[in-house]
């Protein structure tokens, strides 16, 4: 099997939560379901203030290009199109419903026939984006015309704390190689592969019984980033996907565990994506969880449910590595995200940055093959051209740099600055 | 959930690894703690007291920089590493003074004047000795012997000459009972010879490389690159396999490739230039131990090198992950296999040409022995012919016997004159007669018992030793005659 280079072994720190089964968060009494859960243009508002509406009824019309479908997670009252606070800081519309507990619900039409076509057009209208946190529209994803061989379903979860895909393996595996198949007949790849990290014997044990024609189990060394795409594919094909090509370039099409698992439920159930499982963890969670939470549950919501200890340090949406950093619990939870993590004064010490020793750790480190050290040393010199010959633009901001430098430098976050300013600057 | 009002926000990522420049800095400190315990077990105290002062300097000069430049003080502890390890790179009997301009050298001159930690561009303990060795050359390389007597407190000891400035005259006859080749290779391992206070004992020193390494302070290609280009260097250099283990084992080799050579702020950051650095600071140090005019080339190969590292970094850049030539084709990772190559050709080379030149041998050639025969009895009856200098008549006296050795005893049956000697002098044949080879060997005094106690160089004492040769020889050609039958 081949092995990426670099990469950084963090505590796994999965203990918390991995043997909680997947729980529900009670309904919340109102949804703030974004417009805007995945990458491209908002969806168009598809509802009137004052509309009742059912739960999975379509709320937002994905807009020209790429987007994707926005439903109701709950049967309620709209109460308006509003302007709320996202993850990244910025305003965006978000359709805020009263929830009045009747939970009607309405479904999609059954899938008339099998065909790539049909379901490519069922993906695309329940409005699944890929669910690992980069929130893509999988339909768009799926679309290769034929150029991809292999559909491989991300189950790696490389990241620490995380559990919401080894507990969905363990309680919905059939559901998953469900959609895996699905996805497979939509991109028309020939087989299908599932990688999984060693750390996860359970899930593998539950998912190599179901193993059969064209589909293979693939167990991977756990290291971080082994749930990044590029090192994925890497690791279970050996190909690697060209700088600035897609995977299908690659002939690979990679979905994440939980995607599949929405394929199959708006393929078989017909209902559309309007909820995810999310694992609640962190040094500083009272009682850790893995939930079913509705988009647009605030996250006050969450907090209040699984309870915080008051040394919590820091409050991180995604995994440790990757995730956002919550400013606000009236953030709203959308598709994408997979974890909220109350970490404890310990867990996510603010360090105090000091000078460079020049240990290179961070070059050892980074799986993509850049010297984050140089990147830094060009961008605070202002040698944007420099910071691009040492591979600034490359970064898959997978944080290893930062993880290892013993100097505690910012060096994930300057490269990310400066893979920002070479683009915005053409450089 | 009031409560958790005061938590913090920044970018991901929002973990950090547990090593810090300090932990880094104090691993580094306790690798080299076994180096200093030997050099103070091998040297007296007098050595530490060197090795504090170095520290002491360094870390009160870089504190005075710091004052100076009004910046805050600094408690890394990489002045101290750098004193610790300049102070390890001094003769153990240097005056006080020579750690504390060296000190002072290392952390003003080559770390502060360029910025502080991680901005020199030579390693401060090396450039320090350098230094110290063109101002001060007689005290630095005037050594002594390691002594285990316990003495500690002993200012001065017995003067004596390392292996790279003084050949064979650096060992003792034999060591821990070992004689020959493998006894100055065992003297050497255990640094029981002449040298820098922490550099000699090759234990010392491996012990910090494998604390290092499984600490991960330290990248292990460095130190074995570096010692791998070294021995093959060495063969290429000496064409002798027996010099590779003298010269890895000798000088600050080892403890310069683990503790110098790795040193963050002046080595490169990519894996395969630090391999390349490696192989450069081992060709360096040989050519300059070769044919250079200083014994020891270590700290000036890694001052040499250190001045590449910059070139290193800029130019030879890691292949990026799925990176594409101009053309669109992948880029081939050109540096990774040509290092990974070398590393294996120089393994190789070294597999096959160690065996081959380790078992030349010089054709044996009997001096004194003209011929033997075996007799019924089995006994070997050799006819041997030699001569004797008589230096009080300046003339060299014709020696001819005939010896007959038993092989099942290992004895000498007897010994018998074939001619008269030309100048009267007897050899005293009761010496061997009877006698078995280790018996002839051991003998150290072989003065006639019938003259007059002499000098020990006296015409038959002369005549005695000459025959003494012959007898031994006719052993050798016996041990290899039946070695030969069986």
């Amino acid at each position: 099997m081949a092995r990426f280079g670099g990469g950084v072994h963090p505590a796994g720190c999965k203990q918390y939560s991995k043997d909680e089964a997947i729980g529900r968060l009670p309904d919340p009494k109102e949804v703030w379901v974004p417009l805007s859960q995945h990458i491209g243009a908002p969806a168009i508002p598809a509802v009137q203030a004052g509309e009742r509406v059912l739960r999975g009824r379509l709320i937002g019309r994905a807009a020209e290009g790429l987007s994707a479908n926005v439903f109701s997670p709950v049967a309620g009252t709209v109460k308006g199109i509003v302007t709320h606070i996202t993850f990244a800081g910025k305003k965006a519309e978000h359709v805020l419903i009263e929830n009045d507990f009747t939970d009607e619900s309405v479904t999609l039409p059954p899938l008339a026939e099998r065909t790539p076509g049909a379901v490519l057009a069922r993906i695309a209208a329940a409005g699944i984006v890929g669910m690992g946190g980069a929130g893509f529209p999988t339909a768009a994803k799926l679309n290769v015309q034929g150029k991809a061989d292999t559909l491989l379903v991300n189950a790696a979860e490389c990241e620490p704390y995380i559990t919401c895909d080894d507990r969905l393996l363990r309680e919905h595996a059939e559901e998953i190689l469900s959609g895996a198949r699905l996805a497979q007949l939509a991109c028309g790849a020939a087989r299908v592969l599932i990688g999984v990290e060693k750390n996860k014997p359970e899930a593998m044990e539950r998912l190599r019984p179901l193993c059969t024609d064209g589909v293979s189990l693939v167990p991977l060394r756990t290291r971080y980033p082994q749930g990044a795409e590029k090192q994925l594919i890497y690791s279970c094909t050996g190909r690697k996907v060209p700088e600035g090509k897609l995977p299908a370039d690659a002939g690979v099409v990679v979905i994440n565990a939980h995607t599949a698992y929405a394929i199959h439920a708006a393929c078989e159930r017909g209902e559309p994506c309007y909820e995810r499982v999310m694992t609640v963890s962190g040094g500083a969670a009272e009682r850790p969880a893995n939930l079913w939470v509705k988009n647009g549950t605030l996250l006050r919501e969450v907090a209040d449910f699984c309870g915080a200890h008051e040394e919590c340090g820091r409050i991180v949406a995604g995994g440790p590595m990757m995730g956002e950093a919550v400013f606000s619990l009236k953030i709203c939870a959308t598709k994408t995200t997979s974890a909220l993590l109350f970490l404890s004064e310990n867990e996510a010490e603010a360090n105090k940055s000091s000078v460079c020793i020049g240990c290179g750790k961070c070059v050892q480190a980074c799986p993509m093959g850049l010297s984050p050290t140089f990147i830094e040393e060009a961008l605070l010199a202002k040698k944007y051209e420099e910071a691009k010959r040492y591979g600034a633009s490359a970064c898959i901001g997978c944080g290893c740099c930062s993880y290892v430098c013993p100097a505690k430098r910012y060096l994930a976050q300057s490269v990310k600055l400066a893979k920002k300013i070479i683009r915005e600057r053409g450089i | 959930m009031a409560q958790i009002s005061a938590y913090k926000v920044s970018a991901s990522p929002h973990k950090t690894g547990k090593d810090t420049t300090r932990r880094l800095m104090l691993d580094v400190l306790i690798a080299l703690a076994p180096c200093l315990a030997a050099g103070v077990v091998f040297y007296g105290l007098w050595a530490l007291l060197l090795v504090v002062i170095c520290m002491a300097t360094c870390f009160a000069s870089e504190q005075l920089c710091n004052l100076i430049r009004r910046k805050p003080f600094t408690f890394d502890f990489s002045a101290l590493v750098t004193g610790l390890i300049l102070g390890l790179n001094l003769p153990p009997r240097a005056p006080w003074y020579i750690p504390v301009i060296g000190g002072v050298f290392a952390i003003v001159i080559v770390k502060m004047l360029f910025g502080g930690l991680g901005k020199n561009f030579a390693n401060p303990a090396a450039t320090a000795r350098v230094f110290l060795l063109l101002a001060y050359s007689g005290v630095m390389t005037s050594w002594i012997g390691a002594d285990i007597s316990g003495n500690f407190l002993a200012v001065d000891g017995t003067t004596s000459a390392t292996y790279l400035g003084g050949g064979a005259a650096a060992f003792a006859d034999s060591f821990l009972g070992v004689r020959g080749y493998w006894g100055q290779v065992l003297q050497l391992l255990f640094g029981y010879t002449g040298g820098s206070i922490g550099e000699t004992c090759v234990p010392a020193s491996a012990a910090g490389f494998v604390y290092l390494t499984v600490r991960r302070v330290i990248d292990w290609r460095i130190p074995l690159s570096f010692l791998l280009t070294a021995a093959v260097m060495a063969l290429i250099c000496y064409g002798d396999a027996g010099e590779i283990l003298l010269q890895l084992l000798s000088g600050g080799l080892l403890f310069g490739a683990v503790f110098m050579a790795t040193d963050y702020a002046t080595s490169p950051k990519w894996r395969y230039n630090r391999i390349l650095y490696g192989i450069g600071l081992g060709i360096v140090t040989m050519l300059i131990r070769a044919f250079g005019t200083y014994p020891e080339g270590v700290s000036l190969a890694i001052l040499i090198m250190n001045l590449l590292v910059p070139l290193m970094d800029k130019y030879i850049l890691p292949v990026r992950f799925g990176e594409l030539t101009k053309r669109g084709k992948p880029r081939p990772e050109i540096m990774k296999w040509t290092m990974r190559a070398l590393c294996l050709a120089m393994a190789l080379s070294l597999a096959v040409a160690v065996p081959v030149l380790a078992t030349r041998e010089e054709p044996f050639e009997p001096v004194y022995v003209q011929s033997y025969t075996q007799d019924e009895s089995g006994s070997y009856v050799f006819e041997v012919t030699g001569g004797a200098y008589l230096a009080e008549y300046d003339y060299t006296q014709e020696l001819a016997y005939t010896v007959t050795i038993d092989p099942e005893t290992g004895r000498v049956s007897t010994i018998v004159p074939v001619q008269q000697s030309t100048m009267g002098y007897e050899a005293y044949l009761e010496f061997f007669v009877g006698k078995t080879e280790a018996e002839i060997a051991g003998l150290t005094d072989l003065t006639d018992p019938e003259e007059a106690p002499t000098d020990g160089t006296s015409s038959a004492t002369v005549t005695n030793t000459a025959l003494r040769a012959m007898v031994l020889e006719c052993f050798e050609v016996m041990e290899r005659a039946e070695a030969g039958n069986g």
